[in-house]
This record gives structure tokens, C-alpha cells and sequence, in this order.
């Protein structure tokens, strides 16, 4: 069969499992499960419904196929390209499929991966996959499992789908101690990677009218607020955080990370005094439709949710093309050009000046947990590439990563502990890119470039 | 050239294999045997997870409810004044040594004590659990910068070499042109048999020499070397095995050749793993 196909048949049962979700969530009464994504929510409002996110993680995995394709030796991706293209496309359409069956089961959801590709061999639910010959199918299976799991656990998870006497055709693929081939490892990034920029909010802010903002509740008078650094009825002030809101207001025109000017910032710091009206909010009075939702999503000891993730923007570009941005905006990037000249791709991330908090939170566990397993090449691990990145954290033209990290630091909020301990292994992962991984993290200063010494900026505080 | 040794940090990393029913037991136990049986300074554990944190002290252990358990992902022990160098992931216990404020053998010897923590963890939490597949991985990465430009004709030397007669692979200009050879089998350079020869790789059993970007790659069983270009003036040496003596055989090796600056400053009141 021809390997088009498999992409086609993938994509059909994508475009079946996207009514299918859209129905459940109906049925359930459940617009907002926690561990849904914000995009996913705007776009099952959309005429694409969710198929939006597939479409998308498509598109992604060939941009970056362009990326990576400078990087990787000619012949070595002609390789690749051959053996699992087809089969990390079809992926990224049915990746998600078994989140059907984890739908109303928030504590399972990490297990969506596992019933995707179960459901490539046993043909439930309707679901068809039977003209998919077992060699691909284990191929689409692995890279499915491996979407959100290590190499280990996916491994682990496939065997349990498989029958024994594929046991071998498994283990060609990933060898002892759990360690890839690596074109497995390459697909594996490529369809992990498409997915993170997905939940990080990449492009989603261009379809909002305004960021997210997350509200503090006065304990002492239950007065809402949107800052928690105000002074309230009490002198001792204890704010705890009580939700996310977000309009849901699609509108294109406006350019999501644009900041909102000072004017917006002082409506949104007067007390919301319709405190009713939040305490009864009621999902299903609230369709997608109408213009606010503000959506209670924050439990005890939870740090920041998958809202607050989308307040920050990730994006890959190849090294060339970003020079060329930053000389359209008049950028001097002196200092990288003159010490690194083997560094090939960039990732841009942007910060949310108003949540620096919840900024920090995602920066340390998840931007740099997908820095490390997606980006770098691990020379230990795979010898397909090498990749030397630059890690641009931008937070506004005026506002420097450096300075920013003393107003964290200093932030007083529930977390302060927690806020202590992402430094420190914040720090700690910048000390091991800078000996090992050869990520260069940098940040804007007065037009110019700048490469961000952690351990000095510590000391500082 | 030289490395920067003060610079750096020496990774243990344990790895294993726990299925999701025998997750509840392993973490519980996991926290008692963190402080009461580790060491008596440990007092406190910094819990993380997913988008989860949460501090907790000894006599709270048992209120650890079965939410914040599927959430842990990692536990980090808290010590006043000390920053405990060891982290607890879902499937791999770390413990970190760094180089600074330690004279050679003050290293030499941390280490062996980490070595000998990652062997009581193992004992006491792994094997007598019956969980049978782990293994162990050790890890530095170096940096150095030239004084002398051996090492880099050696490594930009692979550029000038006849064709066919090496295996390379890979982008051999590191400006993006395309110049790729597929592989050939080969002899490597004098220079680098000379570099193998001194850092006593073993030449009777399996080697494989691979370069990549002017990186040269020597693999022995699980014992790796990897010189790697960092930029235009630095070159980086990362070593990873699973064997403590292979190890430092090698770090003392580089450090009799003098391979390790600035030179290691003799502290005589360092304060070592509070751990025994």
C-alpha cells in the first residue's frame, strides 16, 4: 500500500473522532474539563471544531521538517524521510483520538496517549483501521504512546498492545536500556515538538481579544480582585488566588501580545464587584458563544493551569531567518554572531509581564523539560544531529528577563516557596546547558542583545 | 588547553522501572526512608508534580493524600543551609557534586560518597522491592579553552583527510554548506589514536569512533567520550558511564596530564555530603 494512504485513512478517523469529542463534551455537560486545553476551546467554537489542533500540529511537524531539514546530513534525512515520514504524519492526526475515552476521567487523562494507539489495533468505537499494514501500525503506535511519555514508558506501554510475536519488530526499533533508533528518536521529537507549541499558546493569542488575567480573592471580604498587590479592607492582606478568566471573543484583528495600554489596566484593577455572578457561574449557562467566561480552575497546591500556560508564546524558527526579523527591527545581535558559529535554531519564547508567577512556573518545568528532550541534540542519545540553540526569553521591549527575575523573586504570594525552588533549578538547568546541552539563553536589552548570566543575577538579589 | 573543573558538576543518575499500582507505596516509603533513615538533618521534602507543589515535614507524611501522589513527579529533600544535591524524578535518582570549593582528591572522595548513596538507595528501595531493571549512568560535562591548538587541528584535521578512508558523517562545513560523505570504513588519525591511546581506552575490546561535526564520539560498552565543538575558541569533553572506577580512572588521568584549570583550590574546612 502506498504510504499516502496511511496518512489518509489516519486523517478520516481524526475527522470521526472530532464529532465524536464535540458530542461527548456535549453530553457531559462539560465545556471546560481541566485537561483540555484553552485552544481546544476556542477552537471547538470554530466550524473546523477540533480538528483545528490536528490541523495544526500538522502544519507544524512540516514547518519544522523544513527547520530540521538544514541541520540533518543529505542523505541521512533522505533516509528518515523514507522510513517514518508518512508514519509521523499519520501520528499527529490520531494522537489524541483516545482522549475519547478519557473524557470524564481527569486523573487518567496522561493514559489518552495508551488508548490511541490501542485503538489502531482493535478497531473500537468505530474507528477503522484494518487496511494499515502491523508494521506501520507499530511504527504510528510507538510515536502516539510517545506524544507525552519518556522512551521508557512508551516502550513499556506498546508492548502491552502488542501481540508476542511482534515483541522482535519492537525491539528493532528501540533497543537496550530504552534507547530509540535515531530516526524513532528524531519522529518522536518532531511530533512532541508539534505538540508543545500547541499548548504553549503559539499563535492562539492572535485569535483573543485580551490575555488571560488571573483573579485573587480577599480573604477577609471576598472582594475580587485582578492584582494581588492592592491594599483591601483588611491592613494584613491575604489574597488567594480563585480563577482564570478569559474573553472568549474571537477577533483576528488584533494582535494577541500586543500589552494592553495603560487605560485597560485600570479597569482591570477595580475590584469586580459582581462577585455573585462568579460564585454561580455555571458552565452551561455559559456557552462558548457568550462574550466572558470566567472559569474556576485553580485547586489547592496547583501551581498554574493550562490557561496560565497559554500566557506564555513558543516558537522555532531556523537561525537565518530570526537574523533577518532582527534586523528588520533594528536589533543588534553582535554578540551571538561573534562567539557562537555553529548555533542553528532559535526558540523564541514571550513572557506574560502581568503573571510572571505562572511565567516562571511553565518556564521551569515545562519550556525547559521540552528544550532538553525536543531541541538539543543529545550527542549521547542520537547521532542524527546537531543542533546549538538559542533560548530568546522576551518579555516587552522596555522590560529585560533580568530585571523582571528580581521582581519574581521578591513577589510575595502564596508560593513563596515554590517560587524559591523553580529558581533554583531554573539555575540549575541554565548551568547544565551552558556545560552540556549547548542551549544560550539571551534576552533584549536597550535594542541589544544580551546573554543572560543566572548565577550572577542570584548573587545580585 | 585546559578544562574547567571548578565549574562543573559530576551527575549520578539511578534509573528504574516501577509500575503505576506499586507508584502509592514506593513514594511514601520513599519519603520516610528520605527522613528518617537518609540522614537525621533532612527535615523537610519539596514535593513537585504536575503543576503541583507542595513542602511537607516529617510527621505530615502520612497525610499525603492519593491525589498528590499521582501528581509527584519529583521530591527534593530540604537541609538549612545546605543545598541538598540530590532530586528524586519518577523514574531516576540524581544526585549532583559540584567541583567548586573541593581540592581533587575532596572531589574524588564526594563522589565515592554519592556512589555509595546511589548503592543504599538501591538496596534499600529498589532490589528489596523486587524491582529488578535499573541501571546506573554517571555524567560530566566539561569545557576548555585553547591555549594550544592541538586538539582542534586534530579535530579540524578530519576536513583534510583523503576520501573514503575515514567514517565520517555528517555536515563536514559548519557554515551550512552541504558537503556530506556517507560512511566508509576507516583507521582514525594518528592524533586521535594517540588521545585514545592516553585516555586508556581499551583497544582489544569493541570501540566505535564516530565524528560528527567535529565532534569525535569513542564508545565502549556503556562508557562514552564525547569531544564536542562548543564555539570558536572552546571545546567541550563530556564523559558518561556506568562503572564509578572507569570513571575517575579517567578524571585522574586528565588531571595528572594537568588537563584541569584554573587549578583546583584546596579548602580545608569544605563541607562535605552530610550524609553518614
Amino acid at each position: 500500500m502506498s504510504h499516502n494512504n496511511i496518512v489518509s485513512i489516519c486523517k478520516q478517523n481524526a475527522y470521526l473522532y472530532s464529532k465524536k469529542i464535540c458530542n461527548t463534551l456535549e453530553k457531559y455537560n462539560n465545556i471546560f474539563p481541566e485537561f483540555f486545553d484553552w485552544s481546544d476551546h476556542i477552537a471547538a467554537d470554530s466550524n473546523d471544531k477540533y480538528t483545528y489542533h490536528l490541523n495544526k500540529i500538522v502544519n507544524d511537524i512540516e514547518k519544522l521538517i523544513v527547520i530540521f531539514k538544514k541541520i540533518i546530513p543529505e542523505v541521512t534525512f533522505e533516509d528518515w524521510k523514507k522510513k517514518w515520514y508518512y508514519q509521523t504524519i499519520a501520528a499527529a492526526w490520531i494522537h489524541d483520538i483516545g482522549l475519547l475515552n478519557t473524557i470524564s476521567d481527569a486523573d487518567n487523562a496522561h493514559k489518552h496517549s495508551y488508548y490511541s494507539a490501542s485503538y489502531l489495533f482493535n478497531n473500537k468505537d468505530g474507528f477503522n483501521f484494518d487496511s494499515i499494514d502491523t508494521n506501520n501500525k507499530i511504527k504510528i503506535a510507538l510515536l502516539c504512546i510517545k506524544h507525552n511519555n519518556s522512551w521508557k514508558d512508551t516502550y513499556l506501554k506498546t508492548k502491552t498492545i502488542l501481540n508476542e510475536k511482534f515483541y522482535k519488530k519492537l525491539d528493532e526499533y528501540i533497543g537496550n536500556r530504552y534507547k530509540p533508533t535515531n530516526e524513532l528518536h528524531f519522529s518522536g521529537q518532531l511530533i512532541s515538538m508539534g505538540d508543545c507549541m500547541r499548548y504553549r499558546g503559539c499563535s492562539l493569542k492572535n485569535n483573543l481579544k485580551k490575555n488571560f488575567r488571573i483573579y485573587y480573592k480577599c480573604d477577609k471580604c471576598s472582594t475580587i480582585y485582578s492584582s494581588n498587590s492592592k491594599s483591601c479592607c483588611s491592613k494584613k492582606l491575604e489574597f488567594k488566588k480563585v480563577g482564570v478568566f478569559h474573553s472568549f471573543n474571537n477577533n483576528n484583528n488584533i494582535n494577541g501580545l500586543k500589552q494592553l495600554n495603560n487605560k485597560d489596566i485600570d479597569i482591570y484593577k477595580k475590584p469586580v464587584t459582581d462577585y455573585q455572578k462568579l460564585e454561580q457561574f455555571n458552565p452551561n449557562n455559559h456557552s462558548l458563544q457568550n462574550k466572558d467566561a470566567v472559569v474556576l480552575v485553580r485547586e489547592d497546591n496547583q501551581l498554574y493551569t493550562r490557561g496560565d500556560i497559554s500566557l506564555s508564546n513558543l516558537e522555532v524558527y531556523d537561525i537565518e531567518s530570526w537574523y533577518k526579523e532582527l534586523e528588520k527591527n533594528m536589533i543588534d545581535y553582535e554578540i551571538i554572531d561573534n562567539i557562537y558559529d555553529n548555533n542553528k535554531t532559535v526558540v523564541q519564547l514571550t513572557l506574560d509581564i502581568n503573571n510572571l508567577d505562572a511565567a516562571l512556573f511553565t518556564l521551569q518545568t515545562y519550556i525547559t523539560e521540552y528544550l532538553d528532550e525536543n531541541i538539543c541534540s543529545d550527542q549521547e542519545f542520537s547521532d542524527l544531529y546537531e543542533n546549538k540553540t538559542i533560548l530568546y526569553i522576551l518579555i516587552n521591549k522596555d522590560v529585560s528577563f533580568s530585571s523582571c527575575f528580581k521582581k519574581i523573586y521578591t513577589y510575595k504570594s502564596n508560593y513563596g516557596m515554590a517560587i524559591k525552588d523553580a529558581i533554583t533549578s531554573l539555575t540549575d538547568n541554565f548551568e547544565n546547558w551552558n556545560n552540556n546541552k549547548n542551549v544560550l539563553p539571551i534576552e533584549l536589552e536597550a535594542n541589544k542583545l544580551k546573554i543572560i548570566n543566572l548565577e550572577k543575577i542570584k548573587n545580585e538579589i | 588547553m585546559k578544562y574547567e573543573l571548578s565549574k562543573t558538576k559530576i551527575y549520578f543518575r539511578t534509573y528504574f522501572v516501577y509500575n503505576e499500582e506499586f507508584k502509592k507505596n514506593f513514594f511514601i516509603n520513599l519519603c520516610k526512608w528520605l527522613i528518617n533513615e537518609l540522614n537525621p538533618e533532612i527535615k523537610e521534602l519539596n514535593l513537585n508534580g504536575q503543576r503541583f507543589f507542595k513542602n511537607i515535614t516529617s510527621p505530615k507524611i502520612n497525610e499525603i493524600s492519593d491525589n498528590d501522589i499521582n501528581r509527584i513527579d519529583k521530591i527534593t529533600p530540604v537541609i538549612e543551609n545546605f543545598s541538598f544535591p540530590f532530586i528524586f524524578r519518577k523514574d531516576c535518582l540524581e544526585i549532583r557534586i559540584s567541583a567548586r570549593d573541593k581540592n581533587f582528591d575532596q572531589f574524588i572522595e564526594s563522589n565515592k560518597a554519592a556512589d555509595i548513596i546511589i548503592n543504599r538507595f538501591v538496596d534499600e528501595n529498589i532490589k528489596s522491592k523486587t524491582l529488578t531493571d535499573y541501571w546506573k549512568k554517571y555524567e560530566i560535562n566539561l569545557r576548555g579553552a585553547f591555549d594550544n591548538p592541538l586538539l582542534r587541528d586534530t579535530v579540524r584535521a578530519i576536513n583534510y583527510l583523503p576520501y573514503g578512508e575515514y567514517e565520517v558523517e555528517g555536515n563536514i562545513n559548519a557554515n551550512n554548506k552541504k558537503n556530506t560523505i556517507s560512511k566508509k570504513k576507516i583507521t582514525p588519525p594518528e592524533k586521535v589514536q594517540d588521545l585514545i591511546k592516553q585516555l586508556n581506552f581499551n583497544e582489544n575490546t569493541d570501540t566505535e569512533i564516530s565524528f560528527l561535526n567535529y565532534n569525535i564520539k569513542i564508545k565502549q560498552n556503556y562508557n562514552l567520550l564525547i569531544f564536542r565543538n562548543i564555539n570558536k575558541n572552546q571545546i567541550g569533553l563530556s564523559l558518561y558511564s556506568d562503572q564509578i572506577n572507569w570513571f575517575h580512572d579517567l578524571l585522574t588521568l586528565l588531571y595528572n596530564n594537568k588537563l584541569f584549570e584554573p587549578p583546583l583550590i584546596k579548602i580545608n574546612n569544605y563541607k562535605t555530603l552530610p550524609l553518614f
